[in-house]
Parts: structure tokens; sequence; C-alpha cells
């Protein structure tokens, strides 16, 4: 009942954007908690989108502490990364990296060595500005907590995710997150259309939820209360995956690739049912013989 | 009379301001004091407020007369304020005190503030009046209103109402699942689960004769 509903409400989304012109959407994937999924996500969320044809752009944020570039695996050809352009030392034609499969996708490297105070509002504003003039999407990759960093990648985006895990900790630092979008990002400043939020639920594991260990999908929401655009299952294939320096949605035949392959359909407007959400019922010979 | 609060020294404290002339007899003074008696039975702040020209040796003693029978009623006469009738710095031992405009009484507007989204962790929400929520109110929110609190959906915050020493303030929550909730100062944190009766219930929350908290569950 709550698929169909939103469904619908999704067509009559589309129907009045193809009337508009197309600018580019600034997205921040963000939780507040740290190790949720974010720079997995941001990586697999992008890739996605620059396989449907958009120019995407995807941007680490997280600066002292970058491994965005690890994960989509360009780390040896960062030349110049974000704060290089920022101060000036380097065009954003120099810094940007496309991606090595696909070729409407661009990474922004974050730096390694330099400070956080580098970064404010006017010059983070400057180049996402500039980037929105190339790209139909500019993908913010947040760091952790509610710092300086974090606070930059989301002060400029029009609709944000907000990755969290099913236990309580994640859940209310994505509230915290939640009540920062609502009252400090530019549009809450300037008083302008609020920011669109959508819910990823990663690491997921349906057998947990059932025996009342993790919150359940219904438990977030109610806690939330902002529509859930995925959920991606725990698996070791996003270890695997990072391990290779490619993003998991790579991965094609895996649960967590196809679970990512859903989320950027269900953001582009289609209607996809949950996967990935119910515990499997073990057969016969799965219970006598052990198995997953 | 006119009750306000005014910050002196760092503590608050409430006084009343008791404006007398040159024909204020000691009658119509002790009535006065009798009224404000029986109207609030905890004050004990005085301030002597002038209405006319007075001859300064006869107010000198005016005030001591004032003092003593202040006394007998608990009430302190804390200073005199300073118009255009006195001046100087001490009048029978009593300072002469300028206010500064900002804290002369004012009548307070009373705005009800509505919110129509969630309110999130973290975030405080003041108002000077009553407040209405017509969404949840998440963990580590904080509603505070000098007014009532009306909060139609899920409640998991922090509630104060009444701030400012409003008694009569009340607290109204469509669904009970509160971490602390206050009024007028007293205060109470919900640590151990409810009784079924209150726990994610519609109750009304308000301060009974004896300033205890009551929780009572509203019939919907």
């Amino acid at each position: 009942m709550k698929q169909k509903i939103r469904g619908q409400m999704q067509l009559k989304h589309t129907i009045v954007g193809a009337n508009m012109a197309k600018e580019a959407k600034v997205i921040v994937v963000t939780s507040g908690k740290g190790g949720v999924g974010k720079t997995t996500t941001s990586a697999s969320f992008a890739t996605g989108l620059a396989n449907r044809g958009f120019k995407t752009v995807v941007i680490d944020f997280d600066i002292g502490l970058r491994n965005l570039d690890l994960i989509m695996g360009c780390e040896r050809r960062v030349v110049y990364d974000f704060v290089n352009v920022i101060c000036g030392e380097a065009t954003l034609h120099q810094a940007l990296i496309k991606d090595k499969n696909c070729d409407n996708l661009y990474i922004l490297a974050a730096s390694q060595t330099k400070d956080k105070d580098a970064l404010s509002e006017e010059n983070v504003g400057r180049i996402i500005a500039e980037l929105k003039k190339t790209f139909d999407y500019v993908v913010c990759d947040s760091p952790a907590g509610i710092e300086k960093g974090a606070f930059m990648a989301l002060y400029f985006a029009d609709e944000a995710l907000i990755v969290t895990n099913p236990e309580v900790s994640s859940v209310r630092d994505s509230d915290r997150i939640l009540g920062i979008l609502a009252s400090k990002s530019q549009r809450a400043v300037e008083g302008r259309e609020k920011i669109k939020e959508h819910m990823i639920i990663t690491r997921y594991n349906p057998e947990r939820v059932e025996s009342g260990e993790m919150l359940s999908i219904e438990d977030i929401q109610d806690i939330l209360r902002i529509p859930v655009l995925g959920v991606t299952p725990e698996s070791q294939d996003v270890l695997q995956a990072s391990n290779t320096g490619t993003p998991v949605i790579n991965l094609v035949g895996t649960n967590v690739a196809e679970a990512y392959a859903d989320i950027v359909a269900r953001f582009l407007g289609e209607d996809k049912p949950m996967r990935f959400t119910v515990a499997e019922k073990k057969g016969f010979l799965k219970r006598m013989f052990g198995g997953k | 009379m006119i009750a306000t609060s005014i910050k002196l020294n760092s503590a608050t404290f409430d006084y009343y301001i008791l404006r007398i002339n040159s024909n204020s007899s000691l009658q119509e003074i002790q009535s006065k004091l009798i009224t404000l008696r029986e109207f609030d039975k905890t004050s004990r702040h005085l301030v002597i407020e002038c209405d006319s020209q007075l001859d300064l040796t006869s107010f000198s003693q005016q005030i001591q007369q004032i003092d003593a029978l202040a006394m007998q009623y608990g009430l302190e006469i804390n200073f005199i304020l300073a118009n255009q009738f006195t001046r100087g710095g001490i009048i029978a031992g009593k300072p002469v005190i300028d206010l500064p405009s900002t804290l002369k009484p004012q009548v307070i507007l009373n705005q009800t503030l509505l919110i129509d989204e969630p309110v999130r962790s973290g975030i405080m929400v003041k108002n000077d009046g009553d407040v209405i929520v017509t969404s949840l109110v998440s963990h580590n929110a904080e509603i505070i209103a000098t007014g009532n609190i009306h909060i139609y959906g899920d409640c998991r915050g922090r509630v104060i109402a009444g701030n400012g020493g409003n008694k009569k303030a009340k607290i109204f929550i469509g669904r009970f699942n509160a971490e602390l909730i206050s009024i007028a100062g007293v205060y109470r944190v919900i640590e151990d689960k409810l009784p079924d009766s209150l726990h994610n219930k519609a109750v009304q929350i308000f301060l009974d004769d004896k300033e205890r908290l009551n929780i009572m569950p509203l019939a919907i």
C-alpha cells in the first residue's frame, strides 16, 4: 500500500519535472554517524547515475582523511585536489579525474595534507556553482560528524541521501543531521524550498531484524519520518569491491549491486519494489547441509 | 500594584511596586500590604515609587514607618525607584536606583508559535507564549514556552512549559514518550518505563495545588 502511493506521487513528480528546464542538482550523501556506508553509497550512486547517461561529478569533502579516491580506484591518478582548486593553485579542469570505466563520471578528490580551514561558504560555493554549469549531478560525499567538513558538504545541497544503519545510535545521529539540514543549509537560511530528504538503509540484515536485534524499516521510518529510497543488504561484496578499487555497483549480479541499481532507478522516478528486506526461508536441504 | 521581575546581581526575584505620595496614610498602605499578602503569599520584596513631590525629611520618616509596617508582613523594602521626584543616593537607609528603561514593567504579548514540521534532535524551540507542534518532537529536542505547549504527534524530547514562573501552564501531548517535563521550574526526568495508560497515549500535564507534576490521560 505504501509503495503504491509512493509510485503515484513519483509519477506526478516526473511530469512536472519534464516541463521545467533541467538545472544541475547537488546531492549530499550524509549520515552523522561514521562507518555506515556514505562513501560506498556515494561511489555507487554516482556511478549508477553516470551509467544512466547523466554527467556526474562526485566530490570528497573529507579533508585530511580522504578515501573516495580509494573506493573509486583512482588514488594513483590524483594530481590536484579540492583544496588546490580552492586556493587557486589549479583549475577545476586540472583537478577533475575521469573514471576509468565510465565517460560521464568525474571525481574531485579531497586533500590529504591540507587543513579543513581552507573551506569556507564562499569558495566552496564558487566551485559548486562552476561544476553545476557542466554537470547534471554533483554528488557530495560528506565526512562523519557535524563539523566543518560535513557542514560544507550539506550547505549547498538540493537533495540529501541520509545513510542509516538499522541500529539506535545511527538513527539518532541521522535525526540530528536532519535537524541541521532543515535549519542550517543554504536553502533553510535563505528561506527557499527545503532540501528533499531520502533515506538509505545500509547493512540491513533481515534475520536479525526478525529476531528483534536490529530495527526494522518501519521502526526507522517511525523515528525519522522521511521516505525510504532503498535498502542495501549486509554483504561481504562491499569489502571485496573496496579492495579492488571499484564501486560495488559494478559487481554486477551481487545483492548489493542490485540494491544500488534499484536505488538509482527509484531516485530517477521509476517504481521498483523493495528487495532484500525479507529473510530467506531456508529450504529443507539448505538447513540439512548448512550454507547461507 | 504591578508585578514584574528584575535582574539584580545575577539573582532574579519578583518585586511589587508600592506607589505613594504625600497624602498616603499609614492605614491605606497597611490595607494595601494586607491585600498583597492575600494575593501572593510568598512575596518578599517591595519597591517604593514616588508619585508626587515630597519633602525629603517627611518622606524619609514615611519610609521608615512603611519599613517597620512591611516587616510585620514579612516584606522588605529593597530600594526606591529614581524618578523626577526622588533624587540622591540614599533615603532613610534605602538606595535610590534608576532602572534602565528595558527593565521597566511592560505588557507581554502572548503570541502562539505554530510548528508544522518535525522538531529534530538538537533543535531548541523557544517562545514567549504558547507553542503548538502538529508533528513529532524527536529525542533530545527541546520546546521551551512561557505559556502552554500542545504537541499533536509523538513527543520523545524535552518539554518545558511555564518558563518564567507561570504555574498555570499546561502541557498536552498526543503520544507521550517524553524524556523530561517541566512546568514553571518543577521538572521530572522520565527514565523508567511509564504505565500502559500513559506510555504513547494522549496526556495532559499540569501542576496541582501542592506544586506537583500530574500526568493525566486525555480521554480521546
